[in-house]
This record gives structure tokens, sequence and C-alpha cells, in this order.
């Protein structure tokens, strides 16, 4: 299955105001995609890399910056830099054509980072960045905007980001106008079996 | 001497009836108990039925439900057929079959009003059940939210409703 898709971004999800990952009301991008594979992950069905959904860049970038009212954009996945040329891209353009901030989610490592040649160009794009496999045994859901111990939040060097990491759990449940629901964040397995009973 | 006359046109339903008779100025009026006991017709008027302006040899012609159809009882020869109108613009008297086909053209119009009126009125319901659906969804995610002891922020975000639980540890 070819993961290159020219202009084109393999979008799993998209949520354009959510408030759960990062500071502030955020457009939030799940890519799809990921070989990482982490025993345990939230988004097995992100995995494949078959297209979800394929959105051009400048399409993209189009819908982030006519969002209203959000602060910032978060980018997580699969694994968004599995699609790396199109998320620098992003990055890239958003900083310039905006205020908005950037968070990355990504399943490397920095020293992996670093030797993919990948780990200068987000420190200058991100504001925040989320490095590390999940890590089924390290699980911990009360580490605001991460879902394992071992995973790092790294505030780059200019970062305009300076919330702290908090101690707490989040979920964030959308109501739909038909009734059904979506749930996004880290729900514990007590909150998901509740869900699943509505 | 008094015959029935039916009308082409079914006209089954009381209210889109009166609203058509209304539209050709026949001013319908529905007889009651004490109405009855003022009029009068050679062959007898029931509580329900629907008296007209127009008049004949028998009396007042009327409408009558009978077959699952109102049905317009009338002097078969139309003798001495006048129209008493109290407000109608015109009181010239028509025949029967030249009055039914305006009755029936008006009868059509308010059918269709009708059905848009009923059709209004599913999709309210449907919208308040969507409405309630979603209200009683609201609560329980925000009820076991609660019981599982996070705090919960609303957020109303076009038609969708969002709500952020944090449980500081």
């Amino acid at each position: 299955m070819t993961r290159n898709h020219g202009e084109f971004i393999n979008v799993a999800h998209i949520e354009p105001q959510s408030h759960i990952y990062g500071p502030g009301k955020r457009f939030v991008i799940w890519l799809q995609g990921c070989s990482l594979a982490c025993p345990g992950c939230w988004n097995e069905e992100m995995w494949s890399f078959k297209p979800k959904t394929l959105i051009h860049r400048d399409e993209l970038l189009a819908r982030i910056l006519a969002t209203q009212d959000i602060d910032g954009i978060t980018v997580l996945g699969g694994e968004p830099l599995q699609q790396a040329d199109n998320v620098i891209w992003l990055l890239n353009r958003i900083k310039k054509d905006s205020n908005l901030s950037t968070f990355l989610y990504t399943g490397y490592e920095q020293q992996e980072l670093h030797t993919m040649g990948l780990w200068h160009g987000l420190n200058t794009l991100c504001d925040m960045i989320a490095v590390g496999r999940y890590k089924q045994e390290d699980r911990n859901t009360n580490r605001q905007w991460v879902g394992s111990e071992n995973q790092a939040l790294i505030y780059p060097e200019g970062s305009g980001e300076n919330m702290p990491q908090s101690e707490q759990n989040e979920v964030e449940i959308i109501i739909h106008s038909d009734g059904a629901l979506t749930v996004l964040g880290f729900p514990d397995t007590e909150m998901v079996d509740l869900i699943k009973q509505i | 001497m008094s015959a029935v006359i039916k009308t082409t046109t079914p006209f089954t339903i009381q209210e889109v009836l009166l609203e058509a008779l209304e539209a050709v100025g026949a001013e319908p009026e529905t007889v009651t108990t004490e109405s009855l006991q003022v009029q009068s017709h050679r062959g007898g008027l029931k509580v329900g039925d629907i008296l007209t302006n127009r008049t004949d040899y028998n009396g007042p012609q009327h409408f009558r439900f009978e077959g699952g159809r109102w049905i317009l009882r009338h002097d078969s020869d139309e003798m001495n057929g006048i129209v008493t109108a109290v407000g109608a613009a015109s009181r010239e008297y028509r025949r029967v079959a030249q009055f039914l086909a305006s009755v029936s053209k008006e009868y059509g119009a308010a059918y269709q009003r009708h059905l848009d009126k009923l059709a209004e009125q599913e999709r309210a319901r449907v919208e308040e059940a969507r409405k309630a659906r979603v209200e009683a969804t609201r609560k329980q995610v925000i009820t076991n939210a609660k019981a599982q002891g996070y705090s919960v922020k609303e957020v109303r975000n076009g038609n969708k409703i969002q709500v952020v639980l944090t449980r500081t540890v």
C-alpha cells in the first residue's frame, strides 16, 4: 500500500474545535497510517495506510485558517511523520500564515527524529512536541496530553506555549445533533464502559 | 322528490371541506343540537351536518357524512334554488354541478395545505423527539462523568454539544 499521495494528506479524522489536545481550543487532525503499531494502541484503526480521506494540503490549510476562534493546531494519528513532507509543509505554512500555535504528536523518540533528519525542522516549527511510543505497560491516563509514562512533552526553544502539563485526566465527549457521541482523549476503562451504556 | 347527488370528488376530510366551502363563499355552518331547533329540512337534519347558504325547495342544502365522505344533499330539481348569503360577495345561485366543481377545486387546494400542515406538524414532532434524545444523552453523559469524579465544562458549538471532562489527580 503506497504511503505517498503527493500533496494529498491521508486524514483519519478532524475535530475543528477540540479542547483537550494542547492549550486552548485547537484544530485537531488525526493522520491515517502508522507502522509503529504500539501494542495496546488506542487508535488501531488508524494503522492502515489505505486512504481514509485524502485532502489536498492547500485545502486543509485553508480549512484551518478559516476556522474561527482557535488557538492552535494539533497533529496526531496514526503516525504524522510517516507523512512527514506534507506535515512539515503544513506546519511551515501555519507558522507563516497565522498566529496559531502548533502541537505535534509522534511515536518516534527524539533520537530517532534526529536520525531521520527531522528534528531541526520540527524544533523550529512546533510549539509543543509529544514524543515516544505508547507503552501499554506504562499506561497513565492521568498525564495531561499523553497516554504513557515514557512519552515526553517537549517545548522547543522559541516555543510560544508555556502552559505546563498537569496531572489530570481529560476526556472530551461530543454529542452530535442526532444524539450520537464522539469520545476523544484518554478515557479510563470505567468511563468507556459508562459511555457504551448510553 | 328529494335526491342525493354524489359528487365526483370525494370530500373526505371535514376540516378541508369547511375551508373549501369558506373559499367559495358558501358560509358553512355545522349543525348543532341548538341549531336544530331553528333549522329544518324536508329530508331532516342531523347534528354534524354542514349547512351552506344555498337553499332549495327542501330547505338548506347541506353536506352529510355518509360512507366515509361528505355528500351534498339537495333537491334534485333545485327548485326555488337561492343563495341566502349573509356576508358572501355574491348571491347568485349556481347550479349544483357548477357549485360542486368550484368546491372540488378549492378542496384540492385546501387539501394540499392540509398535507403541508401535517408534514410541518410531523417535522416538528420529529425535531422535538431529536432534541429530547440529545438532551437525555447530554444529561446522562454529565451524570456519569460527575459520578466518576470529573469536573464538567460544556460548550455549544453549532448543532453539537462538546462536554469537556477533567479529573485532577
